[in-house]
């Protein structure tokens, strides 16, 4: 794995939080998605197939938890299992405003080299990790 | 154009991400280097002009207009009275309303500078910021 990339609404929520407009957010919340070609930064979490059921819900990534060096942010590797039945394969993370649904914004995005193939009791390991440049 | 440094790039990964306390911001002139500053430029790394009218200028929060991943500041101005400050390269953005301890967040050497500042002169500075 690498590092995620910015999406727009990711930028626009930066710079909002900032200068001031916007207070800061609680927590952001990492997902994963089934999209196999690697998204434009200008999509929204409703243009992501995100994983259904078998266990699958977003983690919470609390604020003030993130380890910031220089200009990476790393968070705490997360695990997400799957139980009761296949996720099938898995094409990337995304970081969002929400913890369920679409409503959210799309803060950052990585996608995966080559997809994980998620079966019936095994799961993935994500080290979130961000940079600004 | 404007760039983030790199303790800019730090400032905002804690603001956004761990919830520091956002910083004030001040927006200075320099007159060297004459180049573009690296990022990791820190203020005493940049010559400010010195007297004659010159005085950092903070920028509020509702002077910000934020549109997609562009940040722009109402336009300040920097006027200068009873002396010549000479040539002026760019502008900075830093956490300190003077001296030479605080951080720079992001410059902006000037596209078709310099700017020869004479007695009675100014400069009018537009902050443009992208995050990207």
């Amino acid at each position: 794995m690498s590092v995620a990339k910015w999406m727009d609404e990711g930028e626009t929520r930066v710079l909002q939080i900032l200068f001031g407009s916007l207070a800061v957010d609680g927590a952001y919340y990492l997902g994963l998605y089934k999209n196999s070609a690697e998204p434009d930064e200008n999509i929204t979490v409703a243009d992501l197939t995100e994983i259904s059921g078998y266990g699958y819900a977003r983690k919470s990534l609390a604020r003030g938890s993130w380890t910031i060096s220089g200009n990476q942010a790393t968070y705490a590797e997360q695990t997400f299992l799957a139980q009761g039945g296949d996720w099938g394969n898995i094409y990337g993370y995304f970081i969002t405003t929400t913890l369920t649904g679409t409503g959210g914004k799309l803060v950052a995005i990585e996608h995966f080299g080559t997809p994980y193939n998620i079966v019936d009791g095994k799961g993935i390991k994500i080290i979130p990790k961000i940079t600004i440049s | 154009m404007s760039k983030w440094c790199d303790d800019g790039e730090n400032e905002v990964l804690n603001v956004f991400l761990k919830g520091t306390t956002r910083p004030s911001f001040y927006l200075g002139l320099y007159t060297a280097p004459s180049s573009e500053p690296a990022e990791d430029i820190t203020l005493s790394g940049l010559t400010e002009p010195s007297g004659n009218g010159y005085n950092r200028i903070q920028l509020l929060d509702n002077d910000w207009t934020v549109s997609a991943d562009l940040a722009t500041h109402t336009q300040k101005t920097f006027s200068c009275s009873g002396g010549a400050w000479g040539n002026v390269y760019g502008w900075f953005l830093c956490n300190a309303p003077s001296g030479t301890s605080g951080k720079v967040y992001a410059v902006g050497q000037f596209s078709d500078g310099p700017y020869n500042v004479p007695d009675g002169g100014a400069v009018k500075v537009t902050v443009k910021i992208t995050a990207a």
